[in-house]
């Protein structure tokens, strides 16, 4: 006898066959005496099968300038904005009669830099059409950042003028403590100061697209879309540069690292494209695709004047601050990501044995190719580049994916599924040798070192319906991951050593650890207690072994620091153990008011020697929701979550003994969230709808650094960051007053506020740097805004 | 006026239909329109609905010249019980598939999860519910109707700036991020989840569009993607390895911030061996040396003062990621 | 936030005021019970429109008494087809309101 559980089961199934065939099939019922297609001549129902388009045309009001505020939405500026949003639809398939076509116009935000139109039609089942343009412009700055470079965001050439002045390095300690005048990039003359002016960062997004698929009949079709991505603008980057003498007879002479903080330009075009033809058939179902990613820079890289000189004594610096460098400053050179494409051939698809047994899978092969000429990358006076074994990388990756993936309903209660997933990065560039003048002026030879790695991952899990009400997820995962260098030169490359790790180097080197493998057991539980009450609990528990390289070399250092620290792993493929623990609880206490609480947290142990230690994580969130009438309802949650992470490291360097001088740092984050939301439909008469939201996130970090062993204290060594904070509140309040059927007036308030304190920008402000770094006098992000919107709709059907 | 030509239009209405039934009644061949067959249902489940049924005409689904399109049946079976009514006293018995995940305002159960995915699969099967078998999602139970909105005139799920607070339901860490100090531009309404997640199911971890993490990074940031001639191991290997895309108090959506970050992988090489407490916070934070020179390996952007193309770089000189 | 005045307390009026029936309240109360799915405004369904039923009582003595004992007793309701079932019992929030029950009759035979 069928149990209730069972019955529902094969009922199912019998409809999933049954729906295809029921499309065309007249369902007998009693003669209906009034059975009736809509009744468009009513008015309740013409609101509900006619499309709605609006136009919403209005203006808001940001009374404060912040790039931090308007980082994505385009308020940057005080001043009054333009709000535009529109939806226009139509066509002839809304009259439900014979034709399948609908279009749809849509607009949002078009006042901004933050605007979208979009554009669509389709005839149903046959073809569609579309096209796209979303532009988004990213703040990255509060606007606070100074520079005394000539040029704008987006170039890719920054000049100081010569009148600026060279900035003398040279300072006199004693005892690790600067005693002389010359403080350098700290203590710039008046006139240079007067040479930084503010420069507003931002890059900027443009994505212009189309996309149009065809319906060859009812079982293949072709679905293509083309994107241009176009992105200008720049983001903050550090440099490096060196600090030149200029007393030397033989010219330049380069030593030690003097830093600016430029505008490095993200003068990009990605076009991306996809074609695919899709087959559907009744049991199986395949998908074959081309994806092609096209990206160009337009710039090789960036060059900025060299203010930095050394000379002289701390006392009486030679030359001193502020004398012209004559004719113009020397000018370094930097690279800016290289063009590269991505062509890429996937297949994917399933097949349904029986309404039990599906098995799904897919294969992709990709090749990535990059080859930039190295012209424009690197400094030309002095020539740095000494040794060019070519003049270009002639980069090939292969990338190659499949999967597999065959789920059983063994029975009514009992679910079965078993995965494969293998994904291949194989780097088939060659290397060289290059050698070339580094910062501060040394003469470096280095191989390149192109990675490659696989995955390989087996799922196996299983579902047990103990009732309706209860059910179990026992699952198994094995994850092999696999790592190597394709060439010979990159597998037995080797630095310089001093005597100290004379024998480091006895077997093929590369990566530090060419293997990893981890295993995972997954539990979950979920159940309903009674009509209300639903619960769910989760543990996982996965362990990672490593295999280690014990002679790897880094490949960026071709000098004697080329390793880490004897029985140092890098956390990301050191071995581990895992535990992760989930549980909720969802209570539904009347039909209008439920509340929900849940809870994670996650422990992971590494086993290295050195490096990272441990790391947690915990969240809890509580959640709830009221509809106090038909026309009402309030929402509130609360979010609370904790991250930790222990470092254990060494001081000094030896890659043949564990090291007895240690030190850890410890890292917390927390992050605390509360928001409240209400809306309000039908008042004063129906024709007020009102919705508020409010939301409040604090996020702390701190880094705690000790010296735990033989490690003398010193300035700065040990002891707590300040901390990394930022609290932000937000509440926004939106009217709509329907003043007749076809226009409504919008008016709303939105209030936000930032204050945000970090410790990164002590760094930057005039008199604060490091002698040897260029001030920007960047500040924390701080603002409040109140803004104000008010707006006309008009709507049609 | 307006009555009588409501009632005018509820003859012409009632013919037709009544010819269309009875057509079919006798198994000839005119096929019932697919607004006759609904009528079965919307003769009693009509605009006075609280939930707007009839705005599924206004969707895909709706679009009656299409004959893949389905009719009430089609989807929430032929429920020939409830069409009878209430026999027995017992109450009028539920329709075949009753979706979503709490009691109807009528008190009927929702369906096993199974039914109610397999009456939307039993055309949406192939494409992006391709893996939707064994996903995470189907494995928890979660059904089309938890996150699909089929009766109104917009679903939610499909509206870039609706769709995150549809996630946000149950994906509360995420909701907490998208308000923290750097996130990406869901807040904004310029992302949606679905920009990166497939959550019908997927290929790639944590139910990613693509393969790979990296792989759906650099659908957008292609800047990254190389192959660089000096690498940067961590980067080729997954972006999350130092990034948490949905929201961090660390700019640029840094799980931790340089020269802390890099100590979780560098110990030897120049000073990924020295210790930096104080000394992060520069002169103000009271790390600096007597006589005011902070180390500017350990302030700002610490080794990033210094070692700024921490994608990869591509320069001859760049090995090791200074130019 | 002038705006914010401008849409406070403004005008409040009902499209179909007519004496002591709340159309609006009667309508919420009707939906909550599912009164709609048999009965429509003016449309038959499986049971009478309410214009009919207040066709039908229009002037007679005691309608209001008579349809809120059909609404409150779950007496038997004839159907289209010939069989009969218990007529849905109106229930209202809090319990027993008689003067919502009131409204939605008198809203009905308004009609």
């Amino acid at each position: 006898m069928k149990t209730a559980a069972e019955y529902l089961t094969v009922k199912s199934i019998a409809i999933a066959i049954a729906i295809r065939a029921a499309l065309m099939l007249f369902v007998a019922a009693p003669l209906l005496a009034q059975a009736q297609a809509l009744d468009a001549g009513n008015e309740d129902v013409r609101t509900l099968i006619y499309p709605l388009s609006w136009l919403e045309i209005g203006v808001i009001n940001v009374p404060t300038d912040s790039p931090k505020f308007g980082e994505y939405n385009g308020l940057d500026r005080s001043g009054a904005y333009l709000l535009a949003n529109v939806e226009l639809r139509g066509g002839d398939a809304y009259q439900q009669g014979d034709g399948s076509t609908r279009w749809q116009v849509r607009g949002i935000d078009l006042g901004t830099t933050s605007r979208r139109l979009e554009a669509n039609v389709a005839q149903q089942g046959l073809w569609n059409f579309g096209v796209h343009f979303d532009q988004l412009r990213h703040y990255t700055t509060d606007g606070s950042y100074q520079t005394p470079f000539l040029g704008s965001p987006g170039d890719n050439l920054f000049i100081l003028p010569p009148a600026f002045g060279v900035i003398n390095t040279t300072t006199t300690t004693s005892a690790g403590v600067i005693t002389s005048e010359n403080r350098g990039a700290q203590s710039l003359s008046a006139s240079q100061l007067a040479m930084f002016h503010n420069k507003n960062i931002y890059t900027e997004r443009r994505d212009t697209g189309l996309t149009a698929g065809y319906h060859m009949n009812a079982q293949w079709a072709l679905q293509f879309d083309f994107k241009r991505l176009g992105q200008s603008g720049a983001k903050l980057i550090g440099s490096g540069t060196d600090a030149y003498d200029l007393s030397d007879a033989g010219g330049f002479k380069y030593g030690g690292e003097r830093i600016a903080i430029l505008m490095n330009p993200t003068e990009y075009k990605t076009d991306t494209l996809n074609l695919t033809l899709n087959w559907t058939g009744r049991k199986g179902f395949a998908s074959a695709g081309y994806f092609g990613s096209i990206f160009h820079d337009d710039y090789s890289g960036i060059s900025w004047s060299n203010p930095f000189v050394t000379g002289g004594t701390g006392g009486a610096p030679n030359p001193a601050p502020g004398t012209s460098p004559g004719a113009a400053f020397p000018l370094s050179t930097m690279s800016t990501p290289p063009g590269n494409q991505l062509h890429q051939l996937n297949l994917s698809g399933g097949y349904l044995f029986s309404p039990a047994t599906k098995l799904t899978g897919g294969l992709s092969y990709a090749r990535n190719t990059q080859n930039a000429s190295y012209d424009g990358t690197y400094t030309l006076v002095p020539n740095t580049a000494e040794i060019l074994p070519v003049n270009s990388l002639d980069g090939l990756v292969v990338m190659t994916h499949a999967d597999l993936k065959l789920t059983h309903q063994a029975s009514s209660a009992l679910n079965f599924v078993a995965g494969f997933k293998y994904n291949e990065r194989d780097n088939r560039t060659a290397s060289h040798e290059y050698t070339f003048l580094d910062l501060g002026g040394e003469e470096l030879s280095a191989v390149n070192i192109p990675m490659s790695n696989k995955r390989t991952q087996f799922d196996l899990g299983a579902d047990y319906r103990f009732s309706a009400h209860q059910k179990l997820h026992l699952g198994y995962e094995s994850e092999r991951i696999n790592r190597w260098c394709n060439n010979p030169l990159a597998n037995n490359a080797q630095g310089e050593l001093s005597a100290t790790n004379a024998g480091y180097y006895t077997t093929a080197s590369c990566v530090q650890v060419p293997r990893n493998s981890e295993n995972r057991l997954v539990a979950t539980w979920r159940a309903s207690l009674g009509e209300s009450v639903n619960v769910n609990a989760g543990f996982t528990h996965g362990r990672r072994s490593s295999e280690v390289n014990r002679s790897f070399y880094n490949p960026m250092q071709a000098n004697n620091q080329g390793f880490e620290n004897y029985g140092y792993l890098a956390f990301f493929d050191a071995s581990r153990r895992q535990n992760l623990f989930k549980a909720g609880v969802t209570w539904q206490a009347t039909d209008r008011f439920t509340i929900g609480l849940n809870g994670r947290r996650t422990n992971d142990d590494y086993d290295s020697t050195l490096g990272v230690q441990k790391g947690d994580t915990s969240s809890a969130n509580l959640d709830a929701s009221f509809s106090y009438s038909e026309n009402g309802s309030v929402a509130a949650y609360a979010s609370w979550q904790r991250r930790t992470r222990d470092l254990l490291s060494a001081s000094g360097r030896d890659a043949i003994v564990l090291r007895d001088t240690l030190w850890s740092n410890n890292f917390s984050d927390r992050d605390n969230t509360v928001g409240f939301s209400g809306k309000q439909k039908s008042l004063l008469g129906g024709k007020l709808d009102l919705t508020e939201e409010f939301n409040y996130s604090s996020g702390t970090s701190r880094y705690v650094t000790n010296l735990v062993q033989n490690i003398s204290a010193a300035v700065g060594n040990s002891g707590s960051s300040p901390d990394i904070r930022a609290k932000t509140t937000q509440f926004r309040f939106v009217g709509a007053y329907r003043l007749n059927t076809a226009s409504s007036v919008l008016a709303g308030y939105l209030y936000q506020r930032l204050k945000s304190s970090d410790y990164f920008y002590s760094a930057y402000q005039f008199g604060f740097t490091p002698t040897t770094l260029l001030p920007t006098n960047q500040q924390a992000p701080n603002y409040t805004v109140n803004t104000i919107f008010v707006a006309y709709r008009y709507s049609f059907r | 006026m307006k009555r009588l030509m409501s009632i005018a239009l509820l003859c012409a209405f009632v013919a037709a239909s009544v010819v269309a039934t009875r057509f079919a009644v006798a198994g000839e061949e005119a096929a019932p329109t697919r607004l006759g067959q609904d009528a079965v249902c919307t003769r009693c489940h009509d605009e006075s609905e609280t939930k707007p049924i009839l705005a599924m005409y206004q969707t895909p689904h709706g679009v009656t010249a299409d004959a893949r399109t389905p009719s009430c049946q089609s989807c929430h079976g032929e429920s020939a019980g409830h069409l009878v009514g209430d026999k027995d006293g017992k109450g009028r018995p539920a329709p075949d598939v009753i979706f979503g995940s709490k009691h109807t305002p009528a008190g009927y159960q929702p369906s096993a999860p199974l039914a109610q995915t397999e009456a939307c699969l039993s055309c949406h099967k192939a494409g992006l519910r391709t893996h939707w078998s064994g996903s995470q999602h189907q494995t928890n139970d979660v059904v089309c109707s938890n996150c699909h909105t089929v009766h109104a005139a917009n679903d939610p799920m499909l509206v870039k700036v609706l769709q995150p607070g549809v996630c946000f339901g149950c994906h509360k860490e995420q909701r907490a991020q998208t308000h923290q100090f750097s996130t990406h531009p869901l807040d904004a309404g310029k992302m949606a989840c679905s920009d990166c997640h497939n959550p019908h199911g997927s290929a790639g971890p944590k139910l990613l569009a693509k393969n790979t993490v990296t792989e759906t990074c650099l659908t957008c940031h292609a800047e990254k993607r190389g192959p660089f001639l000096w690498e940067h191991q961590p980067v080729n290997e997954d972006c999350t390895n130092c990034h948490t895309p949905h929201g961090s108090n660390i700019s640029p959506l840094l799980k931790s911030r340089p020269p802390f970050m890099c100590d979780e992988c560098h110990d030897g090489p120049h000073n990924s061996q020295a210790p930096y407490g104080t000394a992060v916070g520069g002169i103000q934070g009271g790390g600096a040396l007597a006589g005011g020179n902070p180390n500017s390996n350990a302030v700002g952007r610490a080794c990033m003062n210094c070692h700024v193309m921490i994608h990869g770089s591509n320069s001859p000189t760049g090995a090791f990621l200074h130019h | 936030m002038t705006a914010l005045v401008v849409l406070g307390f403004g005008l409040a009026f009902s499209a179909h005021a007519m004496a002591g029936v709340d159309a609006e309240a009667a309508k919420a109360l009707a939906r909550q019970n599912n009164c709609f799915k048999c009965h429509g405004a003016t449309k038959e369904k499986d049971g009478p429109a309410y214009s009919a039923v207040a066709e039908k009582y229009k002037g007679k003595d005691g309608a209001e008494a008579r349809l809120i004992e059909h609404i409150t007793s779950g007496e038997k309701a004839k159907f289209p087809d010939g069989h009969e079932e218990a007529h849905k019992i109106v229930k209202t929030s809090p319990p027993d309101d008689m003067a919502q029950i009131k409204n939605l009759i008198d809203w009905i035979l308004s009609l």
